[in-house]
């Protein structure tokens, strides 16, 4: 038997995609510290969390990554890409990059993925699911209605976050996402 | 019958859906093993389904040992030791079956062979009990399914045997897998997937956990039949099909083997026609003939079939024939596709008489060679 | 001695079940439509065989047909055929065979004899031109070929016997006749389920003579002329017999090595031909009237023994990987002693070493090793142990124990001595031939590998080929008359003889059907019309005589497919189609499917490979 007939295949790389969920993630990473300081919601999730509380969203087993962590003094920073020294509190991770495209293009909202099994979390869940009502509001602020709803859970009703709030919140969000210490956290995680 | 005095057990975990095939990677992890053998066929790889499976495990860190794909529609020692000697090459750790039926069968083999230190397989065939650590296997079933591939029953050689060890550990249903390549594929998957449900509803081990297997089952297939002969190549509808097929396959596996899967085993070796082919032959008639034979009324064929509201609809005096009748309407879509009688395949009688004989010696008594017979619309002629 | 001519047309049916017979006569138009031999006795057979009767069972009816051939003087007509359902296979099987019983049958006054029923007891024929005696057999059942034979020769000139294999219904038991077979499908079998030991005939009772006289000689000396100076009948079958074509298929890389995994082997050359003839003193053996005399025995092991042809040869020793002809030769003769078909032996033993080897089965057999053969081909004949599994054939042993990718078969009967992965057309011939895995349907092996008349491994027109010899081959078997006669009738002809090789075969691949419908093979229907005295008509009568061989076919095949034969089992072993040889630089497997397919096409069959309702009419086949 001529076992070359059947070599051996080393996995590949899927590069666009992980680009394209890297930049979504950086983005998302970016505005969850803007929103911290625009949105009262988020703000009081936060305070309800512990100083020096720091999270983990990314993709198994070495996808890009996104930390955001709250620091001594009660800041909500992104602190960047890399795990690498940094103490985690919170891991939640999808479980491949086929899952990661779907949730970050909105195919599956964040609860449907959690429902369909595709993210690992380690740490405490109930924590885990206020990071994902937070991920929520801020996908309210990033995205138009249109695609938000596809990604949320539940879109607040004009009731509960008024039209003026939230594109008055948009706009602060998307300034503060890319000016606010951007080339810090750049320099820091190269 | 005592109706909680049972055993059920089904090792396997299921899933099922749009990038379930990116989760193998995970899954064997979980097992500790992370360099898995997949076993295929030349069916399936004329169709390109294995460079899906490749794109799968891109970005997951795990290498694939190799493509085995010289199974085609027989399991035979000669295979599973080529492909075990791959296997242990390669230091290969777990094994992914890409197909069902002679592909699986083929995969557990190779299992049995790298994970027994003895070289003599076929003693577990002959009754040795099977309790060596096994391999991990992950099944993603396709189109052409053999309908037992779910469950603890390996074919090797044209021989049998069951064993818990034998069910897969994990069993993947997605989309991408499991359209059929044509009509008569998908009429002829889903003959055997109902000729499980169904001989595992009417058989006397049939019990609560069981019930619930096959009810899903069931369901699925009566409301997809018709549209899955209709498109076979459709994602979701053959997803559903390839759901029901496993559901019927573990509850084959927890029930006995019955008169028609025994029967139309014994014909397809004997003629080299597809078990499909006979099971759609012989389903109908072996129906007709329990109804007949036994007397007494059994209903749970309605219920599991048309559901509550029609079985509740049902006066009681006759939700036996309904449920026949229903039974024989699912049955009947396929008759398009599969049209071949026994009475058209020109088999010589001996052949026949032989083949019901052999399947009764098989049954453990349940059944005679008379009622294989009478099955096949013939009666006993006296041999000179 | 009173004189018949032309041919007598008289049928001799008995029942062995009332201990009766009844004397019938061939119709003209029969004899005009089926022409003899194959063709008479399938037609016989078809008249009142049910479909779908166990072989062994009382039901199956045995049928020996001579031809109008046997008894003139024609070279090579000292054949017969002998027609029946095979056990082997489920369906129709014939056999052509030499030896005396032919002659002595013939001149007894018998064109043919169909055999009913069972007897209660064992019993033996005795057949003399007022019809047939019953005698007891109990004596002689348990006993060899060689005793039975010389036993009852005590009351004629020409005996069949089947020996003990045929006697416990080994499915490949055959039936001796002299010192040659009726090989193939396991007719001894379907003797002993009839409880009949043998038939022996008086002969010499008549005198055969042809119709046209003048015609007939001046035919016959053409016929000799050409089989006297053809290469091929004059040359290597002469001098040494059919293993002549040993180092041919060695270097051709279609010998069968190891149950088909090799097409050739460096021993080879040990158990040639040419060999036998420089160790072991070869003579001639041969049945009368030979002219090409291909029959040999020779002195080994101090014995003179028959030596062993080419099947045996390579089924019973290449297969093996034995190159011992010595050994060959033993275990030759222990088959003619029980009465088995040596290529289904040493197909079926193929398959048990190589199930040995993977752990299916448990038997001392090895390849290359001659341990335990002998004892197993007796346990085969006497059905003890697993003999008893093997004694079904590898076809049905591996169904029981597993194994069916190696077990080297056609519709159940193995495969003889050419490996097709070197000839694609001899694939596409073994898939189609009627009997199951039968090298003499077509014999296109011969243009592919020995006389280099087309490319072995081109597909084009070889689905023509294939037809067009399987339509004149069994023309020839219903004249009767040996094939080999075929070298010669096809290449001495004064046209091809100066047409040279390298022409023929691009003719052969490019426009195959016109040159092969060009061949002049008009001698064998002359002497067939001289014999009757019909009136023969230039290249019209060699047209009908065609067609009469596609009707033979073709009637053969609609009654298999009563059987249940269809395109499901015109296909070859897996192995074939799927494992390459190292010895192949290709690694090439048979491309069957589309010869088939065109093959159904040419032969009139649909796609199932059931021939049509249309196809039958145009050859005058009525539908029972």
């Amino acid at each position: 038997m001529n076992i070359n007939k059947y070599p051996e295949i080393q996995p590949k790389q899927k590069i666009i995609k992980k680009i394209y969920i890297f930049i979504m993630l950086f983005i998302v990473g970016r505005a969850i510290e803007a929103a911290a300081k625009v949105d009262r919601t988020v703000k009081d999730i936060f305070n309800g969390l512990p100083d020096g509380f720091t999270f983990y969203l990314g993709v198994n087993p070495g996808g890009p990554y996104m930390v955001v962590g709250k620091e001594k003094d009660g800041t909500v920073k992104y602190l960047g890409w890399k795990l690498y020294g940094k103490k985690i509190s919170l891991a939640m991770r999808i479980k491949n990059v086929e899952s990661a495209i779907k949730v970050f293009t909105f195919q599956e909202s964040t609860a449907l993925a959690y429902n369909y099994d595709r993210f690992i979390v380690e740490g405490d869940l109930p924590r885990a699911l206020a990071i994902v009502r937070v991920l929520d509001i801020v996908e309210v602020y990033l995205l138009p209605k249109i695609i938000a709803r596809l990604a949320v859970k539940r879109y607040p009703h004009w009731s509960e976050m008024s039209p003026m709030i939230k594109h008055t919140g948009r706009i602060r969000i998307y300034i503060k996402a890319f000016t606010t210490g951007l080339i810090r956290v750049i320099l820091q995680n190269l | 019958m005592k109706l909680f005095d049972y055993r059920f057990f089904s090792h396997s975990k299921i899933v099922s859906g749009s990038c379930a095939l990116e989760s193998i990677p995970a899954e064997l992890e979980s097992y500790d093993a992370r360099k898995p053998l997949v076993i295929t066929g030349k069916d399936i790889t004329r169709r390109g389904l294995e460079k899906k499976l490749i794109k799968s495990f891109y970005d997951s860190g795990f290498p694939l040992g190799g493509i085995y794909d010289e199974v085609r529609d027989y399991a035979g020692i000669g295979l599973a030791q080529e492909a075990a000697h791959l296997f242990r090459e390669r230091g290969c750790d777990s094994l992914i079956s890409l197909g069902g039926g002679p592909v699986m069968d083929t995969a557990r083999a190779v299992n049995i062979l790298v994970s027994d230190a003895s070289n003599d397989p076929f003693r577990f065939f002959d009754g040795t009990p099977l309790d060596i650590k096994m391999k991990p296997l992950a099944l993603i079933p396709t189109c052409c399914s053999g309908g037992l591939e779910a469950g603890n029953i390996i074919t090797l050689d044209n021989r049998q045997f069951q064993s818990d060890s034998l069910y897969p550990d994990v069993i993947i249903l997605d989309k991408r897998m499991t359209p059929a390549c044509s009509s008569r594929c998908a009429a002829e998957s889903a003959v055997l997937a109902m000729d499980n449900a169904i001989s595992a509803l009417l058989d006397n081990k049939s019990n609560p956990m069981n019930d619930a297997f096959i009810h899903a089952s069931l369901q699925f297939i009566s409301q997809n039949l018709a549209k899955s002969m209709r498109r076979p190549k459709n994602k979701k509808i053959s997803l559903n099909m390839a759901n029901a097929g496993v559901m019927a396959g573990i509850a084959a596996s927890n029930a006995g083997p019955g008169l028609v899967r025994l029967l139309s085993e014994e014909l397809s070796r004997s003629t080299g026609l597809s078990r499909g082919v006979f099971t759609a032959m012989l389903l109908p008639a072996a129906l007709v003939y329990r109804d007949q034979k036994s007397g007494s009324s059994d209903d749970s064929l309605l219920l599991a079939l048309k559901g509550m509201d029609v079985f509740s609809g049902t006066p009681e005096s006759k939700r036996s024939s309904r449920g026949i009748e229903s039974a024989l309407d699912l049955m009947g879509m396929t008759k398009k596709l599969i049209p071949e009688t026994l009475a058209a395949l020109n088999i010589p009688y001996y052949k026949l008489e032989d083949a019901a004989e052999k399947a009764a010696a098989r049954s453990r008594k349940n059944f005679s060679s008379e009622d294989c017979l009478s099955v096949m619309g013939l009666s006993r002629q006296k041999r000179k | 001695m009173q004189e018949i001519t032309g041919t007598s047309n008289k049928i001799l049916e008995v029942d062995l079940t009332m201990q009766t017979f009844t004397i019938a006569d061939i119709s003209d138009k029969d004899r005009r439509m089926y022409l003899g031999g194959k063709g008479i006795g399938l037609k016989l057979l078809y008249d009142r065989l049910q479909p779908g009767i166990d072989p062994l069972g009382e039901d199956n009816i045995f049928i020996l047909a001579m031809g109008v051939f046997m008894g003139t003087g024609v070279p090579c007509s000292g054949r017969f055929e002998a027609i029946t359902k095979s056990p082997l296979t489920g369906t129709m099987v014939t056999a052509s065979c030499g030896g005396p019983f032919g002659m002595a049958l013939k001149t007894s006054g018998w064109d043919a004899m169909i055999i009913h029923g069972k007897a209660g007891a064992p019993v033996y024929l005795v057949v003399d031109s007022q019809g047939v005696r019953f005698r007891p057999a109990g004596s002689i059942w348990g006993k060899s070929t060689e005793k039975a034979e010389e036993h009852i020769l005590k009351e004629g000139s020409g005996a069949i016997v089947i020996g003990q294999a045929g006697e416990n219904l080994v499915r490949y038991a055959n039936i001796r006749s002299g010192h040659r077979f009726l090989g193939r499908g396991g007719m001894g079998a379907v003797l002993g389920s009839k409880n009949l030991k043998g038939i022996v005939a008086a002969g010499k009772e008549f005198k055969i003579t042809p119709v046209k006289a003048k015609k007939f000689e001046k035919s016959n000396k053409l016929f000799l002329k050409y089989i006297n100076q053809n290469a091929v009948t004059a040359g290597s079958f002469r001098s040494y017999g059919t293993n002549a074509n040993l180092n041919l298929s060695n270097a051709a890389g279609i010998l069968p090595v190891r149950n088909f995994t090799g097409g050739t082997h460096g021993s080879a050359y040990k158990i040639s031909g040419e060999a036998m003839a420089e160790n072991f003193n070869t003579k001639f053996d041969t049945c009368k009237p030979c002219a090409i005399l291909c029959g040999h025995k020779g002195t080994i092991e101090g014995k003179e023994r028959h030596i062993p042809e080419y099947e045996t040869m390579t089924l019973l020793g290449s297969n093996l990987e034995i190159f011992d002809p010595v050994l060959i030769s033993r275990w030759n003769e222990l088959c003619s002693e029980y009465g088995m078909d040596t290529i289904s032996t040493g197909g079926t033993l193929a398959w048990a070493m190589e199930a040995t080897e993977k752990g299916l089965i448990k038997t001392g057999l090895k390849f290359g090793s001659p341990d335990g053969v002998s004892e197993m081909i007796k346990d085969i004949a006497l059905g003890k142990g697993i003999g008893r599994d093997l004694a079904l054939g590898s076809a049905l042993a591996s169904k029981k124990y597993g194994g069916e990718d190696f077990a080297i078969h056609v519709k159940g009967m193995e495969l003889p001595g050419y490996d097709p992965r070197g000839c694609f057309g001899q694939g596409l011939s073994y898939a189609t031939a009627n009997r199951g895995g039968c090298h003499l349907s077509s014999y296109v092996l011969s243009l592919e590998a020995f006389l280099g008349m087309a490319d072995p491994h081109a597909l084009r027109w070889k689905p023509f080929m294939v037809k067009f010899l399987e339509n004149t081959f069994a023309a020839v078997n219903s004249l009767h008359i040996c094939q080999f006669t075929a070298f010669a009738v096809f290449l001495e002809p004064p046209l091809i003889k100066a047409t040279p090789t390298f022409l023929i075969k691009i003719l052969n691949q490019n426009i195959s059907m016109l040159a092969l419908n060009l061949m002049d093979v008009s001698l064998w229907p002359e002497l067939w019309h001289a014999i009757l005295g019909k009136r023969y008509i230039p290249y019209m009568s060699m047209l009908k005589f065609s067609k009469a061989g596609e009707r033979v076919h073709v009637l053969e095949r609609y009654m298999n497919t009563r059987e249940g034969i269809s395109r499901k089992d015109d296909t070859l072993p897996r192995r074939l189609l799927t494992e390459g040889r190292k010895c192949d630089a290709g690694e090439k497997t048979v491309p069957l499917e589309p010869m088939l397919k065109k093959y159904y096409r040419l032969r009139g069959y649909d796609s199932n490979g059931i021939p049509k309702k249309g196809t039958l009419r145009r050859l005058g086949i009525a539908v029972q």
